[in-house]
């Protein structure tokens, strides 16, 4: 227990009564240690992102056969690989890769899914039947297989590993919303929507839906971390980001040969792919205490 | 009972069909057929178009796509158009491998997070406790491939007590794929675990069981293990399917021949009756793993059993 200054109380209670609902949650975010720890690390790895935009593609991509495979040190801080590559440039450029993939997968997954699961929902019957099939169908389909068959298809680039993977992410953010719509439509005020003359697609989306999403903003943030682990492990498999680009999956891919004598070719990307997904977890689970608090002990 | 059985198994159907139609239609949009793959420099024309003969390629889709349905509801998916083996037979050759790593994970991960997270949730908010969450934090996040590399250059490169991949040396090597698939399943059964076990641990059933003299052994694992039961068992079912159906990138990095190994193969070579052959059967076993689960819910939780009987009951009421 922290020691209450004398007559810190009143303001401190005054204060919490002005706070609104969004101020009120990134106040639970802000008491959640891991949660903050997530934060503080996703900021760095934006700052790096941003940092990268500014480096020449070049940089990460051009080698000289004369350095090849140095041990990390001072000028080479992760070492350098098989072409004489500068493998910390080259995870700093990463970077974009897994937040790009992982943002544009589940972004993908959530307005497919989220729409679809608002009509399912909200219509009931043979729409929500139809809707809803299809995505067992979809979700029955093993994940890794599937993405592989999409890129093998659409061909290697990000562009197309964003569509493998959010495909996968459509079944889940479509049975959320849909849970989280029935419990909302039977309210009064969609009644009183529908009195007043609001089209149905007013109603759902202007009404129902905002009043459903926190369940849908919680599993984004848990999302955001499997997507970016089934994205490193397509382009793992050479399903992913094609061959110079230094994606964190394909590097450790193709430094797979040297792991005997080199191991830090695959310990410094792994390790960013594991912090960033850990990141996010934390992000996650912070965010689902914060919005639900019937989970929080 | 059965009648849930039954309309679970009928929703095959649909499964196979679309997942057929989406994996056959995908497959035959691939840039490349087997044919370029199999051409050689200094092929005539008329060979070339013996062989595109050969695998139907000279016909429209929709009239290979109606074949192999055809030969698919007798039970024939066809043969490999690299290795002319028939698909089924490669399958099963294959399978036993991924079914025997998926239940040594399974194993393992349920030996380990479960008696974990009973541990953690008795002493929460303990230097234990929170070791075990931090652990099973870090398990979710680490990539399988990963972690997989680094078990093989540590166990197996540095020590060499372990071989590095493939099957040769029976036990041995299947310790290393077992351990590293079973971390996942771990992570997340013992945080599933330990948060089911804190929500029953303060129930009124529980005081009552140890008012009347139950031991603490019997209180804990029987009463209240009983009743967290059901989501833990949900978490270790998505576990195990995943393992079965999506142990891709375990059998990639352990050079494991299993069934996942088979998709990329048959996908990467274009051979698209395997690739198609295999991921509807890996589909089936998918859904037909789920069910399983469903199933020994019942087993677990009576009120369950209740469920399904009061289900059929009004069914044949409605009938």
């Amino acid at each position: 227990m922290k020691k209450l200054k004398p007559g810190a109380s009143r303001p401190v209670l005054h204060r919490r009564n002005k706070r609104g609902q969004l101020g009120e949650i990134w106040h639970r975010i802000k008491k959640n240690k891991g949660a903050v720890i997530g934060l503080i690390i996703l900021a760095i790895l934006v700052l790096l992102l941003i940092v990268s935009l500014f480096m020449p593609f070049k940089l990460a991509t051009g080698g000289s056969g004369k350095i090849r495979f140095t041990a990390p040190s001072w000028q080479y801080p992760f070492g350098t690989d098989n072409q004489g590559r500068n493998v910390f440039y080259r995870v700093i450029y990463g970077t974009r890769y897994s937040l790009a993939i992982g943002l544009g997968s589940v972004a993908f997954g959530l307005v497919i899914g989220t729409v679809a699961g608002s009509y399912a929902g909200y219509y009931g019957g043979k729409v929500d039947d139809i809707i809803l099939r299809c995505s067992d169908v979809l979700a029955s389909i093993p994940g890794m297989l599937l993405g592989m068959v999409i890129v093998t298809v659409l061909g290697t680039s990000v562009r197309n590993l964003i569509i493998a993977v959010g495909v996968q992410c459509v079944p889940q953010f479509l049975r959320i919303t849909r849970a989280s719509i029935l419990t909302i439509k039977d309210n009064e005020f969609v009644e009183a929507a529908k009195a007043i003359g609001f089209s149905d697609n007013r109603i759902l989306f202007t009404q129902v839906l905002p009043n459903g999403l926190s369940p849908v903003i919680v599993l984004i943030s848990t999302t955001l971390g499997t997507v970016i682990i089934l994205a490193a492990s397509l382009s793992y498999l050479g399903f992913g980001v094609p061959v110079p680009h230094p994606e964190w999956g394909a590097m450790i891919s193709s430094s797979r040969d040297f792991i005997r004598t080199q191991p830090y070719l695959i310990t410094f990307p792994g390790l960013f792919i594991m912090i960033t997904v850990l990141a996010f977890n934390l992000v996650g689970d912070g965010l689902r205490d914060a919005l639900d608090p019937k989970l929080k002990r | 009972m059965l009648r849930y059985i039954i309309r679970r198994l009928i929703w095959l159907i649909p499964v196979i069909i679309v997942v057929s139609l989406i994996v056959f239609v995908l497959m035959e949009l691939a840039p490349g057929t087997v044919v370029d793959a199999m051409m050689v420099e200094d092929m005539t024309p008329e060979q070339k178009a013996e062989l595109l003969a050969k695998y139907n390629l000279d016909k429209p889709m929709i009239y290979r796509y109606g074949l192999y349905m055809l030969n698919l509801l007798k039970g024939d998916l066809g043969t490999s158009q690299i290795t002319q083996v028939n698909v089924w037979e490669t399958f099963l050759t294959r399978l036993p491998n991924t079914v025997v790593l998926a239940f040594s994970s399974l194993i393992i991960g349920a030996a380990v997070s479960i008696p974990l997270g009973i541990l953690a949730s008795r002493h929460a908010g303990s230097l234990l406790d929170n070791s075990v969450t931090v652990f099973s934090l870090f398990g979710m996040s680490m990539p399988i491939f990963w972690l997989g590399l680094l078990l093989l250059l540590l166990f197996s490169y540095k020590f060499g007590w372990l071989p590095g991949g493939g099957t040769r040396e029976g036990i041995r090597s299947i310790i290393l794929p077992a351990v590293c698939g079973s971390l996942g399943m771990i992570a997340n059964t013992a945080r599933q675990t330990r948060s089911n076990m804190l929500e029953v641990l303060h129930a009124d059933f529980l005081r009552t069981a140890r008012a009347k003299g139950v031991p603490e052994s019997v209180v804990i694992w029987k009463h209240a293990l009983g009743n967290a039961w059901i989501p833990i068992l949900t978490t270790i079912g998505i576990g195990l399917s995943a393992q079965l159906a999506g142990s891709v990138v375990i059998e990639t990095v352990f050079a494991w021949p299993g069934i996942g190994r088979l998709a990329v193969e048959a996908v990467t070579q274009r051979d698209a009756t395997l690739a198609t052959g295999v991921i509807i059967l890996t589909s089936i076993m998918y859904v037909l793993v789920q069910l399983v689960v469903d199933l020994l819910y019942a087993f677990v939780d009576p009120r369950i059993k209740a469920q399904y009987t009061k289900y059929a009951k009004r069914r044949k009421r409605s009938t």
